[in-house]
């Protein structure tokens, strides 16, 4: 199983980054880059090359799926799995994501201290 | 370990906002529940969601529970049916505003924000050192106090020995000489200092009562950064001390300290910047990969044991990461056992010290693998030869000095420099002597300017030099204090005694242009009008209009039968030649004695006819090189290259060719533009789109001029008054009684390409 190293955190809540943000470096010991929209997160990815995108499903300007659909789009050759942050927990809207290729679902609210363990169970047996 | 009071201060920080959005969100559902309107209902899920999302992630359990309840009320904002209504005004009644919000996870986020250190700060450790080389007890006094003042040292000498004994003790930032030192000349000190080990990274200044001109640039060509005038000002002394600070970072080696114990680290911190290196602490582990990403260290010291993350486990970190593979670490250990070392050397660390440290030990094994490091830099970045800076190296430390220079608004010069008649010295003396010449010309450049100045083997004999903040006279006079210097060196081969010179070509940032290439164009160009006015020069302005005059222009002559088989080739000299057709062959010899063609095209079916030409032409014009071509079937290329086997018989041709080569490549580049759709010819001269594809690649504002008329004949699109520049412009050309407005953007890429925006203007705009 390969271990997760960096990751792209995109939310437009900027108390959610910064929590997420240090709860990922310090507990979670990754990398962590972040974005507050859909754009910078393109943006970024023309120069850094994350482990494991982590999108924020309700954004203004672009929303999650938006922001997924233009990452496959534009960086074809970016491998890394993609996982949405949602407050909706709905089975079919989980599901719809899925199958618009997101490597799985968090819900909102989530305890930033379990965060990176949550993405490792989503994104490392998903690598594999 | 990070700051709880900020951390605390962090959180409190959220509740206050928490506290409202609450406010906003109760006068939201009461404005929904009074108008019910889809736009209220939106605004309303909207902060519904923001709230339940982000005071949830920090624990504020009850708020995001009722902010869920809220967004699920009006989850299809589109269409509020009146039950909703009701459901928010029975919510609204339900929940308690008055009971602060309170963080079940108080204590974990306090945590997690005290673990962030980007709110703590390091401060420097040790204050920096400048060395004074003055004579006059008062005026150092006067300094000593300044740099108290400034939390930096000023020590002095008043002799080379001593400036030197004192530059062994401790490490420096800079020197500052003063330009009087009774008998003595403190330029000749500066450059007598700078043969040392010890002076040979230092910056200098010189301090001085006589600001004049020639003081100056003596100053500036013994390396000086900076020129005091005396008496000193709090105000100019302080900017001298920060371009010291800035210049030492830029050269000090950098080392990150990751240690938890704030005690040792101060110490060892201390030891180290004793050193000289530029030293930067963290206590927290965790933070390795940022403080990495921001400090860009050259080596690494990891405590071997650390709460949070051991120093194996950082050192693994840095060894799998793309940017710290191969970033020095040595580690400091308690265990001395032999496992724990194989385990330190398994992990990637380079070296290690036990603990406790002792001085002497570490400062050694820091010194050993900073200097393989800097040797390996030095290696890949230096051209082996001679010791300045390689090409690739140059070009992306000039972009950065450039772009600086732009930032700060100051002027850069570019000084391209070529040996005269390397060549024949080559030949003569042999290779191996032509090395030594440039050797010591490397040497040369690098004893002179100043530090921050880059200077860099362009290829073979050519050598580029940028002087950053001076301006083009000041670098014409510094130019020719080095060719003097040169000049007077003498070589000794088994062929005999001899010494070189070489010719300088000068273009000015950003006035001559604004990238890099296009300074190096006009210095080439002016480095062969240098070449052609007789060598051992520095030339700072281009020479008027030569091709204009027609003096400079090189001759050609063509005898062919059929004249119009000449009309092609007319097309392809442009006027950067001289061309004279001779279709009647009687007359040949004639003309060909009037006008002494430095080359002579015969077409080869006429050499055919008449054998007894050639013989004959030669004894009218004995300097002329000789061509055969067939004139009927002739194109650009075979042309070109003709006249590049020409080239070599002379400085003038082989201009003349390289402009003319140029020239039709912008002309087949431009016509390719044309082709793509581009670029557009109407009656009213060329108009190129703004999109992307359209960037028309236009250089010399003559060459572009004299393209355009190659292509567009007929229409006289009058470019002369059009200058182009580096930053976006306009400028209104007149054109045949109409007004053409030409946008020229900023130049795009290194190869010197503009892109141009021409629009006719009509008469009333005007």
């Amino acid at each position: 199983m390969e271990m997760i190293r960096s990751v792209l955190l995109v939310d437009d809540e900027p108390d959610i980054l910064m929590v997420s943000r240090i709860a990922l470096q310090t507990v979670g010991k990754l990398e962590v880059e972040t974005a507050s929209s859909g754009e910078e997160a393109l943006a970024k990815l023309t120069h850094a090359q994350p482990d494991v995108v982590v999108l924020d499903m309700m954004m203004p300007g672009m929303d999650g799926l938006q922001t997924l659909n233009q990452i496959k789009e534009r960086f074809p050759s970016l491998a890394c799995p993609i996982v949405f942050m949602t407050a909706k927990t709905q089975q079919a809207e989980r599901e719809m994501y899925l199958n618009a290729g997101a490597a799985g679902v968090i819900n909102k609210p989530f305890d930033p201290m379990l965060l990176p363990d949550l993405l490792r169970s989503i994104v490392e047996p998903a690598r594999n | 370990m990070g700051d709880p009071t900020s951390a605390g201060a962090r959180l409190n920080q959220y509740i206050t906002k928490l506290q409202s959005q609450l406010l906003e969100l109760k006068g939201l559902m009461k404005a929904f529940v009074e108008s019910g309107t889809p736009e209220d209902a939106n605004s309303l899920h909207k902060l519904a969601h923001r709230i339940h999302g982000t005071a949830g992630v920090l624990g504020f359990q009850r708020e995001s529970e009722f902010a869920e309840q809220v967004e699920a009320a009006v989850v299809s904002p589109g269409e509020p049916s009146g039950n909703t209504r009701g459901i928010v005004r029975q919510l609204l009644g339900g929940f308690d505003w008055d009971v602060e919000p309170k963080s079940s996870r108080e204590t974990g986020i306090a945590a997690l924000l005290a673990a962030d250190r980007s709110l703590v700060t390091e401060s420097p450790v040790v204050p920096p050192r400048v060395l004074l080389i003055e004579d006059d007890p008062d005026f150092v006094e006067q300094l000593v106090q300044m740099g108290r003042s400034s939390l930096v040292d000023v020590l002095s000498a008043s002799t080379v020995d001593e400036a030197v004994a004192i530059a062994s003790k401790h490490s420096l930032q800079g020197v500052i000489v003063d330009y009087y030192l009774g008998d003595l000349i403190g330029v000749d000190i500066a450059l007598q200092l700078r043969e040392f080990e010890q002076f040979r990274d230092l910056p200098f200044a010189f301090v001085s009562v006589d600001d004049s001109l020639s003081t100056r640039v003596a100053c500036s060509h013994a390396g000086g950064v900076f020129f005091l005038e005396k008496p000193v000002s709090d105000n100019s002394f302080s900017t001298l001390l920060r371009r010291f600070a800035a210049m030492a970072e830029r050269v000090r080696s950098r080392i990150l300290l990751v240690d938890d114990d704030p005690d040792l680290c101060l110490e060892v911190a201390n030891w180290l910047v004793d050193e000289g290196w530029a030293v930067q602490v963290e206590h927290d582990a965790r933070r390795l990969l940022e403080r990495c990403r921001e400090w860009r260290p050259e080596l690494a010291i990891l405590d071997l044991q650390m709460p949070h993350l051991s120093g194996l486990e950082c050192c693994r970190l840095l060894r799998t990461s793309m940017h710290w593979a191969d970033l020095p670490v040595i580690f400091l250990t308690a265990n001395k056992d032999p496992e724990t070392q194989a385990q330190c050397y398994e992990a990637g660390a380079d070296d290690f010290v036990d603990k406790p440290i002792i001085r002497q030990k570490l400062i050694a094994r820091v010194r050993n693998r900073l200097e393989r490091q800097v040797l390996l830099k030095h290696q890949a970045e230096r051209d082996a030869l001679t010791g300045v800076l390689n090409r690739s190296a140059f070009l992306q430390r000039c972009d950065m000095r450039l772009a600086e220079a732009s930032r700060q608004d100051t002027t850069a010069t570019l000084c391209l420099m070529d040996m005269d008649d390397f060549k024949r010295i080559n030949t003569i003396h042999g290779h191996l002597y032509g090395d030594d010449v440039l050797r010591s010309f490397g040497r040369k450049l690098i004893s002179r300017f100043r530090l921050e100045d880059l200077r860099c083997r362009w290829g073979g004999e050519e050598f580029v030099l940028l002087l950053v903040g001076s301006n083009i006279e000041e670098a014409e006079c510094v130019m020719e204090r080095l060719l003097e210097e040169f000049a007077k060196l003498e070589f000794t081969s088994p062929a005999g005694k001899f010494s070189v010179t070489c010719s300088v070509g000068l273009a000015q940032f950003p006035g001559d242009g604004g990238t890099l290439s296009s300074l190096i164009s006009v210095a080439d160009r002016r480095l062969h009008y240098a070449k052609d006015q007789g060598k051992n020069r520095v030339v700072i302005a281009d020479p008027t209009t030569p091709s204009d005059d027609g003096v400079d222009r090189p001759v050609l002559a063509m005898i062919v039968e059929d004249p119009s088989s000449a009309k092609a080739l007319r097309d392809f000299v442009m006027d950067t030649h001289e061309l004279h057709v001779i279709s009647d062959i009687g007359k040949a010899q004639a003309e060909v004695s009037r006008h002494q063609p430095d080359v002579i095209f015969v077409d080869n079916e006429l050499l055919l006819k008449h054998p007894e030409l050639r013989p004959q032409l030669r004894k009218c014009a004995p300097n002329s090189s000789f061509s055969r071509l067939n004139a009927g079937r002739v194109d650009v290329d075979q042309f070109l290259k003709l006249l590049r086997l020409a080239s070599t018989r002379g400085e003038k041709l082989a201009r003349a060719h390289k402009t003319l080569a140029h020239l039709h490549d912008l002309q087949a580049r431009i016509l390719g533009r044309i082709n793509e759709g581009c670029i557009t010819a109407t009656p009213q001269g060329l108009v190129t789109t703004a999109d992307e594809k359209a960037m028309s690649i236009l250089d010399d504002r003559n060459l572009v001029g004299r393209a355009l008329e190659a292509i567009f004949p007929d229409q006289q699109l009058n470019l002369a008054q059009c200058t182009l520049t580096s930053s976006m412009s306009e400028h209104l050309v007149p054109y045949e009684g109409r007004t053409l407005q030409v946008t020229v953007f900023a130049h795009v890429g290194h190869n010197q390409e503009y892109l141009l925006l021409i629009n006719p203007l009509d008469q009333d705009q005007v």
